[in-house]
């Protein structure tokens, strides 16, 4: 038995069977992972295992093998190579069928659906992201709750927390905590706070890894690339992790969200949000603001950023976060580096 | 007559399934590794593994050594963890000079005196894997009164020499030579290489036979089936315990008459002769082989 | 008392070995344990982690382990190593842990 990384794209045998192991173990074939590997035995592919970022996943050992001996392996190599990039936290994303395994390696389930489960093991972990919400709960009868990028912080996203506000007695921000933007975490939750500290009912809270991240919905930040099947299914593990875990934290009872008809990504979220949320949180879509007859998005001011076009800029984003803005890409070779944010607020 | 190595098997110091598993297999000295099988970010795991085990397993008569990391790259805290621990031997690789072996003695030394044990309780052999540490084998053999041994590390050295292993072994004929002979004359054991290619059993079949007739004490080996194999080379024949039997049937009988001359169908027995009847009978005993 | 510097992980998921990871809390010691002998050992393997924490003076930690059958000096030798990882210190005190692991 051999273990060895398999070079998915490079080797085309081994991606073949990869591929063929993976749809055998009822799994879906998702190339959206950044190392794989894979236990062999006479040039035959018994067992694999991948990750992404710190998540492991596409993890299937075929069927007349002992599975947990095999899976182990794979799985104590993947964490090794976790541990290897100073990942002392990680995740697995499989189907319910084979959560015991897992729990038997020491990952605890945190959300499941009826195609997925979500397991973490390390630390810092979901208790103590609970703990942090828990410290920053506020009593009221209607609590609303915006997930934004903020990538930058718009007029658009200014506008839709106004309207929240005045319609909750207090209103959670999450700012997408997963470093896949043109601005830092840092320096989102920055702008964030800028437009919170205006009012006196609003709290500003990270997001981590349980919403909208490579762990819970990672075809979200694929754009016009997402398998939209992927999609619904990683969409409805979002929503539940919000539903079942966040919101009872905050006793939220309120969603916003902006509408965005161009994105199907975007319309496959707000579906599943509505399915899952069902009566217990309500969705609130609003309409897009616009100005000169096109929406206010965040693309769009990265887009001006991009040409320089500093006016447009200063138009599309709020006057206090004009500054961060500019000061930000003045600061670094920003410009080189990728915008990926669309849909979330 | 000297302890047996006829097998000395390396075990992986990070894995604590082959550190309890270690003395099931028969080896006559076991090899702990802290070195090449161990990744570096696992070295402080494999110290305080081995360490842990041989406080709390019996390894019985089976002697216990430990390959250690060169001395400025954790071979120190090795050195200390493994004296407490109550290691045989410390087993120092790619020996290049006599002066790497009196840094590593005088590093046992400290510790001894430290931790007051009797000093040169610990003993040592090193593994010459270069040319450099070939041609400097004798000196290597008596640099320290703890050697106990030396051993060829082939991997490193058959690249040194810019070649590679083949199947009849011809690379090696001089390293082979030049340590034996340096063993011998500093009245150490030899030890050979390992043999890598673990389900070639004819291959590690001929290698054994090769460097027991050269006189290797025995081989470093890598996988525990390779152990019951060599031990089977090493056993003696029928007729060579036979033979050993009647030599010191003849000792005996010369001693009870009190004559100083012993002969065997007309031929003189002398002290090698002796010597090696006794050699032969030990390896039959520890081959299991009836010997009364 | 001592504080652990960082989260620190130590040992595998293989068979007869122990995977540790000890993560800093401001609570109090807290152990989780996943073992297939939990019901006959797992009692004694938290007493054992727990006796090496406090030789450490330890306390405000949250274990997380995953025993596979290791022996004594295995879960012994793997919590030890977790400490001085999570201590960020790499000079073991060999004279110590020699006066306890007996």
């Amino acid at each position: 038995m051999m273990l060895k990384r398999i070079w998915l794209g490079l080797n085309q045998t081994e991606t073949q069977q990869w591929q063929a192991l993976l749809e055998q173990a009822g799994l879906a074939v998702d190339w959206q992972v950044d190392y794989t590997i894979g236990l062999f035995e006479n040039k035959q592919l018994i067992a694999t295992g991948s990750v992404y970022a710190n998540i492991i996943k596409c993890v299937a050992v075929s069927n007349q093998q002992q599975s947990q001996n095999l899976l182990t392996q794979v799985v104590q190599a993947l964490l090794d190579d976790l541990e290897a990039n100073q990942q002392t936290h990680s995740f697995v994303y499989t189907k319910p069928g084979t959560a015991d395994y897992f729990t038997a390696l020491g990952f605890k389930a945190i959300v499941t659906t009826k195609q997925v489960i979500v397991l973490e093991r390390g630390f810092p972990n979901l208790n103590d992201y609970r703990q942090q919400l828990r410290q920053a709960k506020q009593a009221g009868q209607r609590i609303g709750a915006i997930v934004l990028n903020a990538n930058p912080l718009t007029i658009g996203h200014e506008h839709l927390i106004q309207t929240a506000v005045q319609a909750s007695d207090h209103l959670y921000l999450f700012v997408v905590s997963e470093e896949r933007s043109l601005f830092s975490a840092q320096e989102r939750l920055a702008m964030v706070q800028q437009i919170a500290n205006k009012y006196t009912n609003v709290t500003v809270l990270p997001t981590n890894q349980y919403l909208v991240s490579s762990m819970t919905f990672p075809n979200y930040f694929l754009k016009d690339r997402a398998d939209q099947n992927l999609a619904r299914v990683q969409a409805e593990v979002d929503a539940t992790l919000f539903a079942k875990v966040i919101a009872p934290e905050l006793a939220i009872t309120t969603r916003w969200v902006g509408e965005e008809p161009l994105s199907p990504v975007t319309a496959i979220y707000n579906q599943q949000m509505a399915h899952v949320f069902g009566t217990a949180i309500q969705l609130q879509i609003m309409p897009r603001l616009a100005i000169a007859g096109q929406v206010v998005s965040a693309t769009r001011v990265r887009t001006a950023i991009k040409a320089q076009d500093w006016s447009q800029v200063a138009q599309l984003v709020p006057k206090e976060i004009y500054p961060i803005v500019k000061g930000s890409i003045d600061d670094g070779i920003k410009t080189n580096r990728n915008g990926g944010d669309h849909g979330v607020q | 007559m000297d302890r047996l190595r006829r097998t000395m098997m390396f075990v992986p110091g990070a894995n604590p399934a082959m550190l309890r598993d270690a003395i099931l297999y028969g080896a006559d000295s076991i090899m702990f590794d802290l070195e090449d099988a161990v990744s570096m970010k696992e070295k402080d795991s494999a110290r305080m593994l081995v360490y842990s085990a041989l406080k709390t397993f019996d390894y019985h008569s089976v002697e216990t050594v430990v390959r250690i990391n060169e001395l400025n790259s954790g071979g120190k805290q090795d050195i200390e963890a493994m004296i407490l621990g109550g290691i045989n031997v410390i087993r120092l690789p790619k020996t290049e000079t006599a002066e790497d072996i009196k840094a590593v003695d005088a590093t046992i030394t400290e510790v001894e005196t430290r931790y007051q044990l009797p000093i040169g309780t610990t003993k040592m052999m090193a593994a010459i894997e270069s040319a450099e540490g070939v041609l400097n084998a004798r000196e290597i053999a008596t640099a320290s009164n703890r050697m106990i041994g030396i051993a060829l590390g082939a991997e490193d050295y058959v690249t040194s020499q810019k070649t590679r292993r083949y199947p009849d072994g011809q690379e090696l004929f001089f390293a082979r030579n030049y340590i034996l002979h340096a063993a011998r004359a500093a009245g150490i054991a030899a030890i050979d290489t390992v043999y890598s290619d673990v389900d070639n059993e004819a291959g590690l079949k001929r290698e054994a036979a090769l460097i027991k007739q050269l006189g290797f004490d025995g081989k470093s080996v890598i996988n525990p089936r390779q152990i019951p194999i060599i031990n089977a080379i090493y056993a003696p024949t029928e007729s060579e315990i036979q033979n050993a039997k009647e030599v010191l049937a003849a000792i005996q009988e010369a001693e009870a008459k009190g004559s100083g001359v012993i002969a065997i169908n007309g031929k003189m027995v002398d002290k090698p002769i002796v010597e090696r009847a006794y050699r032969v009978l030990a390896m039959a005993k520890a081959a299991n082989m009836e010997v009364e | 008392m001592m504080e652990l510097k960082q989260i620190a992980t130590a040992g595998t998921m293989e068979s007869s070995d122990l995977m540790i990871t000890l993560s800093p809390n401001e609570t109090g010691l807290v152990i989780d344990l996943q073992s297939n002998v939990e019901k006959q050992f797992g009692q004694h393997i938290r007493a054992l982690i727990t006796e090496m924490l406090t030789k450490f003076d330890l306390t405000n930690v949250t274990v997380s382990a995953v025993d596979k059958g290791a022996l004594d000096c295995t879960i012994k030798a793997r919590t030890v190593v977790a400490i001085y990882r999570g201590l960020g210190k790499t000079d073991y005190d060999w004279k110590e842990i020699n006066a306890w692991i007996a």
